[in-house]
Formats: C-alpha cells, structure tokens, sequence
C-alpha cells in the first residue's frame, strides 16, 4: 500500500464526501472550513494533480460559467484505486490511534 | 465586481502550467468572499494568493527546467552513442585542442607573471645606460639624492660565481650578487629570518636562501654562522629568505650587503664612471612622470661625469619593472636570460588557432550530420516544440559535448605537463588552474568554443521544415556542403602555415649551431684563475699544462668568446680631442693562435716582442671602421683610458663572432693586461678528453689548492645563447604536429561522410565499368581545390609572420621558396593519406553491398 500525505488524505476524503460538486474552489471550501487555515489555492492544486498522476483520481471537463471568468470547471471523481488506498489509509489510522486514548488520558495525570 | 486587473495578469503569468480550470476556481473563490465577506477582504485575499504563489512558481519552473534537462540530456548521450566514430572525433578533437590551449595557457600566464608578485610591482624601475643594465655605482646615490620623487633605490651587483666556505664545505656557487640593503624594501621578498628593513645594515652580513642555509648548515641555526667569501672575506649570516620564485627577473640564493662597497671594492671604485657593473632599481612615488624624470636626469648625470672628467655621453633610461621580463630583447646583456613577448605572442597564437582547428572540426562534422537528426527535428516540431527550445537544446548538447572534453582536457593536460615542462624549462602545475583567474579563463574558452562550435549547427539543425524531414530523410543533406569545403581549407591553412612556421624556424636553428663564428669554438675548456697581486701562479700554471701533449695552447683573458662584452675603454688617436668607446678584452699571448682567429694585417702579440706587454694594440676590422683608419694601419699610435697607457698597433684581426649570433659584430680592441685576467681558455686535443680534463684539473687544483675547480666548454656556452630558440621550436614543432592530427580527424569524418552520401554513385560507376582509380580521382580531385586554397592563404601570412621573426636576429637565414613547396605538398600527402583509407574502401566495395537496398 502507498502512504498518502494527510493534506492528499483530506483532498481525498472531500472529493468522496462532495460527490458530483466536488472540483476545485468546492474542494477548497470544504477544506479550508475544515483547517480554519487559509492555505492557497496552489495548496490545494498540488495535492490534486498529484493524485490525478497517481490514479486515485480523475478529472472530468464541466461547462464554463459566467461566475469563473468564463473558465470551464474541472471536476474530480474518485477512482476505485483511490478508494482503495482510502481504505487502506483509514484502516492503518484507526489501527494506529487504538488505545490512544486511554494513553493520553493516563499521561495527562 | 472583478478581481484587480493586475493581480489578474500577474497569476495568468505565474499560472502558466495550469489551464483554465485553475484560474476559474481562483476567481469564483474571490467572487465567493466577496458575497460573503465584502469586496476588500475578497481583494486582499486575491492579491495574497498571488504573492504566494510566486515562491511555487519559481520552484515548479525550476523542477521543469531539470526535467527537460534530463531529456535533452537523456537524448545527448544516445546521440553520443549512437554515432560513436563522429562522437569520438569530436571528442578527441576538442580534447587535444582545449588540452592544447590549457598548457599553453598556463605557460602564457607563467610569462606574464614575472615579476608582478611585488607589492609596489608598479612603481619599480631600472635605470639602464645606453640600453644595457649595467649602470655606474653612483648613479643609484645621485638619483637618491637630487629627485625627491624617487623614494628608494637599490643596487645589485652581480657575480658569475663566487666561492663560498663554511668549515669544511666549499662550493661555487652562481647565484650570487652583492645588494643594497634598501633591496629587500623595494621587492617583496618574504624572509624567513631577520628584519626586512636592516637585514643588510650591518657591514659584511649576508642573506641567504633556505636552501643555502640547509646545503652549509643542515639543521643548525644559519644566523649569526660566518661564512668565508672567495678565500678571503668572512660575512655573517643576518637573514634567511624564502628562494626567489622563479617567476623573477633575477633569482640570486645569496645577497651580500653593499653597505662596506668601499672597502671591499675600494672607493675609488665605487666612484668611477667607466666602472660599470651595478643594477639599479628605483622606487617612485605614486604620480610618478617617467619622461621627466629621464629629461631631468640626463643633464644632472652628464654634469656629474664631467666632475669626474668623463666626456663621453651615456644615455639614460629607465624600464619599469614588469617590463623587465617580457620586453628587455634591446638589451644585450641582462643578468637572466629573458623571456621574449613576441615567442609569448606566437605560443598564444598557436593555442588559438589549434582550438580553433577543433571548433571547426566539430561545426564541421555536426553539420554534415545533420540530416541524421532531422527525423528528431522533425517530430520535435510536429509536437510543438519552438525553434527556440531547439536551439538551446542542441546548443545544450554542444556544451555537455564540451564539457566532457574539457574533463578529459584537463587529465591530458595534468598527464603531459612533465613533459611540457622539460619542454619549455618551466615548473608550471595545474594548481594554478584553480586561481580564479584561470577559471574564469577556462569558462572563456568553454563559452567560446561553445558558442562558436554549437551555434552554427544549432542554427542549421533547428531551420529544418517538418513535413521534408518527416516525408523523406534524404532529401535534408547537407544545407551548406561549401561551407565545410572552405572550413576544411581554413584547417589545412592554418596547418599549413604551422609546418612552414617550423620548418624555417628549424632552418634558422641549425644555421645558428653551424654558422661559422669565425673562430674555433671546439674542444676549448674554460676555467677560472684566481690570481692576486702577490700570487702570480697563471703563468706557472701555464707553462705545466703546455707539459701536457693532449694540451696544444693555453690563453688567459678578461674575456673569451662567448662572453658578454660589457668592458668598454676609451681611445684617442692622435689629434683628436674625444674618446671613442669600444669593447675591448684584456688577453694573454696565444689568445688568437688558442681561437684559431685568422690575422688580416700584421701579427699577434709575441712573448719574445718585450714591447707588446705594455705598449701593443690589435683591432678587429669593425674597429678600424669606428676609428676612422683605413689602409695600412700597423704602427700607428694611440692613446687609450685603461690602461691608461699609449699603444702602438701591430695587427688587425678579422671580424668574429665574439657575441652570439642576435647582435651585430661589434668593433674590439686588444691590449694585454694580466690583472684584468679572470678566465683561462685551454685548447686540448679530441682524443683522451676525459684524460685531459683529470690532468688539467689536478694540475689546477695544485696551484689554487683552495679553490673549486669548474670547467665549461665554449661550444656549449654557445649554444646556450640560443636554448630559447631551440625551446620555441621544439614547441612549435610539438604543436604543429597536433595541429595537423586535429585538421586530419575532421577531415577523416568529413571524407567518410561524404564517401557515405555518395554510395549510391559509386557503386553505380563502378558497375557501369569505372575503374577504382577514376573513382579515387574523383572523389580526391574534390579535396585537391580546397587545399590548393589553403596553400595561397597560408603562404603570404606564414612569409609575414616569419619575417617579423627573423628580424630578431642580426644573421639570418633567406626564407626559402622550398620550405613553402614542401609544406603546402606535405599537406596534401597527409591530406591524401588520410582519405585513402577510406577511399579506396569505397572504391573497392562489391556495388551490390549499397544498391540492393533500393
């Protein structure tokens, strides 16, 4: 299995989560209120061009509105590899904070 | 409601990489917080995006810049590979030439060198008199004196050699001169013990190099050790200095102080004006005039001698210290051999013009290649990429081409520097070539042979039309084959001219070894005499050796042939009022009958004659001219200044070449004079030299018990006055060698080329019934034009060129027509060689082999 950094991970889970809206300033969106960082666009680009070149993901064409400057959108759809490596991802994170808990709260006393 | 125009432009430049889909998002980002957060915070946010950006640009342009990069490197090296024999031609070629141009480099900026190493390099001067550098020993305290804009001045006088004692070791040693203390405060020698500034103060102190220290006192400590000076004067050790570097005018392991000149020379000395024998440096202020300074001091100089009741003008000048090492060719007897700039000249010449052979070779074959690639070009350009990009990727492949060559350069260079050195008698290193100067020099010739060998092809390569290269490669070819003609040709002329270079230079060699000197300079052993006013052993000694059979004449003199002659008397004929100066040599009985100098009018000196000691004369012919005598001239007076005496003339000797072959013959006079002797010339037989020599020795060593006996022979002194000739044409015959073997391998690749572009045409003249040597002709009868051409360029600038040279000498030889014949045939031989191979492979191949492909 191929570790994902955690801002593909978070780019990954937002595309899966917006379903049919996810592309680039709704993936942005999402993201930012998530951090409450205001990270830059590039940040968010570097993660998804990445993915794409990795096949966890997919880009789709969409129309061009009057809103973007009459630039098209680019939509995302997740990949059955990347949903793979989501899994795989999810599994290791849970298996890793297992017990965690317990740990801090003792380390907290 | 927008986003502000410029922030707009600035993220479509730094966006470059990304389409739309990316610029469309940032905008309705901004649109969104617009509604949301008003227009000023949607604005601040734009511009900040912008900002951040441009750190993310600069490095993803960089990331992509590697990545073509590596393609185009990629694609490099399997051109390299896939066309070996052009890649190793080139290669080789580059090699031999940057290797070539870095040697000669180092040797150019080793000349250049001298001297500069001193912190006040440029406020340095010499006073030479009439362009001599032997100067009176006053001068250096009138200049002093009377010019407050000279601040130091400093005087060396030289010696041969000296005899140097320390308990039981005793050695001669040659280089060794007397200074001024102010010396070591004008020139920054480094010392390794003592004070820079008093160094020399005390009387009888001496300063002495490290190695001199160890050679006398091993590891003891030199200061304060007292060493004993030709038998007779003990100084003391006050310094020890760091060797001289060589890159010096004057390199001397012992400097003994001048502060006691007049007792150890004798005052009067030390004021006469005929006594010249002082080097003298002066140090100036910083707006320093040197022209006048030479009007000021001329009148002040001629007042002063005529206190001393000299009438005779001298001319004085000065030189600036860098000057001394690379321009001293007008001065005749310097105390170093010096280097000459116009040999400089020529050795940077030669290292250009051989890289420039290379470059040629390499535009040359890269653009009779060119069609190989116009595929490449082709689809390069069919998937979009600029005539730009091309450009830069193939003047990007020249230079890893380079680059590669230079590596390997800098190895042939680093191999063959031992024997560079032997070659010009240098000990140059390729530390050097780390010195940022050298660095830069070598990042010139990279980007200069870089630009000029790949941006020719680059230019071709890159102009090819697609839809022609991609539907049929044959019909791309060659754009310019002229143009590879005529570099061929330039190739061949600047070969040319190398070999006709080499050639009279080895001519004028040889004529300088075998020209007749006019007296006989074989099998005539040179040694000291140390005779004093109350040891007059010479004669003795003398008349022991003639015991000797093998010994067939023994002569003393002040000076023998092949010495310098910088003693000048004074002569006055009767009736005139004024000295004329000549050369003149104190000798000894037999020294015309010992060099085999053929008498023109009257006799010799004779022993038996008790007049000649003191009252006899001879003349060389020259002389006669000066004086103004002609016709019977035995037995006329006259009067000369040292010794100060009146001479009857009783000969006239032909004119000889007493000095080498650079300078005129000039006019001489003889008188016999035994306490200005210093030298003996002993003639001895061929047979049982090694027998001879032992006798001579032991019988010397007999009679100066205390001295080290040392001998030369005058042929070898002679040809030591023309090492640099020599040294310069062994170079030039070197590189002339390397120069041709460079235009060869072009011309190898462009042959087997051309030989491959003409298969087709070969073989169907052969099958029509040509004959191998018709199609030999032919293909050579296209070579033959080319280096007929070369051979009108070379010869006017190879004729130029050697004139300019030979005017250093004052006996020369004629250029000579053959010496042009034989190298513009030698050419085409070479030329002719080089093809062959390859042509008669063509010529001889089954027809069948190249056309049943059609």
């Amino acid at each position: 299995m191929e570790f994902l950094t955690k801002l593909e991970e978070l780019v990954l889970i937002a595309v899966l989560k917006l379903k049919d809206g996810a592309y680039g300033t709704s993936i942005y969106l999402h993201i930012t209120a998530l951090t409450g960082r205001e990270v830059t666009v590039s940040n968010v680009y570097f993660p998804l061009e990445r993915l794409v070149r990795k096949g966890y993901l997919r880009a789709v064409q969409g129309e061009p509105t009057p809103r973007r400057g009459g630039m098209g959108k680019r939509y995302y759809k997740i990949t059955p590899a990347g949903l793979t490596a989501l899994r795989e991802n999810r599994a290791l994170s849970l298996a890793a904070w297992r017990g965690v808990a317990v740990l801090m709260k003792r380390a907290e006393v | 409601m927008h986003p502000p125009k410029f922030a707009k432009w600035m993220l479509k430049i730094l966006a470059c990489r990304r389409d739309g889909a990316y610029l469309g998002d940032v905008e309705e980002l901004f649109l969104h917080r617009a509604e949301n957060r008003g227009f000023d915070s949607a604005d601040r946010w734009y511009r900040r995006e912008v900002l951040k950006t441009i750190p993310l640009f600069i490095l993803e342009s960089i990331r992509w810049r590697l990545i073509m990069f590596k393609y185009n490197l990629k694609t490099a090296v399997r051109n390299l590979w896939k066309f070996k024999s052009l890649s190793s031609i080139n290669i080789i070629g580059l090699t031999v030439g940057m290797a070539v141009c870095i040697l000669l480099m180092l040797y150019v900026q080793d000349e250049l060198s001298y001297d500069r190493y001193h912190q006040h390099a440029d406020r340095i001067f010499r006073i030479l008199e009439n362009n001599q550098t032997y100067v009176s020993p006053q001068v250096s305290g009138i200049v002093q004196e009377n010019f407050p804009e000279i601040e130091k001045s400093a005087r060396i006088l030289v010696r041969d050699q000296c005899l140097v004692q320390y308990q039981e070791k005793r050695f001669i040693e040659k280089r060794f001169a007397f200074a001024d203390p102010n010396l070591f405060s004008i020139f920054s020698f480094k010392l390794k013990k003592g004070d820079p500034a008093g160094v020399l103060n005390n009387p009888m102190s001496l300063v002495i190099s490290e190695a001199i220290a160890r050679k006398y006192f091993g590891e003891e400590e030199p200061i304060g050790k007292v060493l004993r000076l030709e038998n007779e004067k003990d100084y003391t050790v006050s310094g020890v200095m760091e060797e001289i570097p060589r890159n010096s005018h004057f390199r001397y392991d012992i400097l003994a102080t001048l502060t006691d000149a007049d007792q150890i020379f004798g005052a009067q000395a030390m004021t006469d004006w005929g006594w010249r024998n002082m080097v003298t440096y002066l140090q100036v202020q910083e707006n320093f005039s040197q022209t006048s300074f030479e009007n000021k001091l001329a009148p002040l100089i001629a007042k002063n001698r005529k206190l001393a009741g000299r009438e005779d003008p001298s001319v004085y000048t000065l030189q600036a210290l860098k000057d001394i090492h690379l321009y001293s060719g007008f001065i005749s007897n310097d105390i170093q051999v010096q280097g000459n700039i116009s040999y400089v000249l020529i050795i940077f010449g030669i290292g250009v013009l051989i890289l420039l052979i290379a470059c040629f070779n390499y535009v040359n074959l890269l653009t009779a290649h060119a069609t190989k690639r116009a595929k490449e070009v082709g689809i390069k350009k069919v998937v979009g990429s600029t005539r730009n990009q091309l450009i830069r990727q193939f003047l990007g492949e020249s230079i890893f081409i380079l680059m590669i060559a230079l590596c390997l350069a800098i190895g042939v260079s680093y191999l063959s520097l031992p024997v560079f050195n032997t070659l010009t008698g240098k000990s140059l290193s390729l530390a050097v070539l780390f010195s940022p100067r050298m660095a830069l020099s070598i990042l010139g010739i990279l980007v200069f042979t870089g630009l000029l060998s790949g941006f020719y092809p680059a230019f071709i390569l890159s102009s090819f039309q697609p839809a022609k290269t991609l539907k049929s490669v044959k019909s791309g070819g060659h754009p310019k084959m002229n143009l590879g003609r005529v570099i061929v040709s330039g190739q061949f002329a600047i070969s040319i001219i190398l070999i006709i270079c080499a050639l009279s230079m080895a001519r004028q060699v040889r004529f300088l070894r075998t020209e007749k000197l006019g007296y006989d300079k074989e099998q005539i052993i040179v040694a000291e005499i140390h005779d004093t006013d109350q040891s007059k052993k010479y004669d003795l000694l003398k008349s022991a050796l003639l015991q000797n059979d093998n010994v067939t004449s023994v002569t003393a003199a002040s000076r023998i042939p092949s010495d310098d002659l910088n003693n000048w008397g004074g002569f006055k004929l009767p009736g005139q009022s004024a000295w004329t100066t000549l050369p003149m040599a104190h000798v000894d009985f037999d020294y015309f009958e010992t060099f085999g100098i053929p008498s023109i009018q009257g006799r010799f000196f004779q022993s038996r004659m008790g007049t000649d000691r003191d009252q006899a004369i001879i003349f060389n012919e020259a002389a006669l001219k000066k004086l103004g005598l002609d016709g019977d001239v035995i037995g006329k007076n006259l009067q000369i200044s040292w010794p100060p005496s009146n001479r009857r003339v009783i000969g006239v000797v032909k004119d000889f070449h007493f000095e080498s072959l650079y300078k005129p013959i000039l006019p001489m006079a003889f008188v016999i004079s035994p306490p200005e002797f210093g030298r003996m010339a002993i003639k001895v037989r061929a047979a049982h030299l090694n027998e001879t020599l032992g006798f001579i020795e032991k019988t010397w060593k007999s009679y100066y018990p205390d001295w080290v006996f040392e001998h030369q022979f005058v042929d070898e002194r002679v040809n030591q006055y023309y090492r640099s000739e020599e040294r310069t044409f062994q170079l030039m015959s070197y590189f002339t060698f390397l120069a041709i073997f460079v235009s060869c391998l072009g011309l190898l690749g462009l042959v087997s080329y051309t030989i491959k572009k003409r298969l087709k045409e070969i073989s169907i003249r052969k099958v029509l019934g040509a004959p191998v040597s018709s199609i030999f002709t032919l293909l050579f009868s296209d070579l033959l034009g080319g280096i007929l051409l070369a051979n009108l360029v070379a010869w006017p600038i190879a004729w130029y060129a050697l004139n300019q040279w030979l005017k250093n000498f004052a006996y020369r030889t004629s250029l000579s027509l053959w010496v042009f014949l034989i190298a513009g045939m030698g050419a085409l031989v070479v030329a002719l060689m080089t093809m062959s191979w390859q042509t008669l492979r063509a010529a001889r191949a089954n027809p069948i082999d190249s056309l049943k492909y059609e």
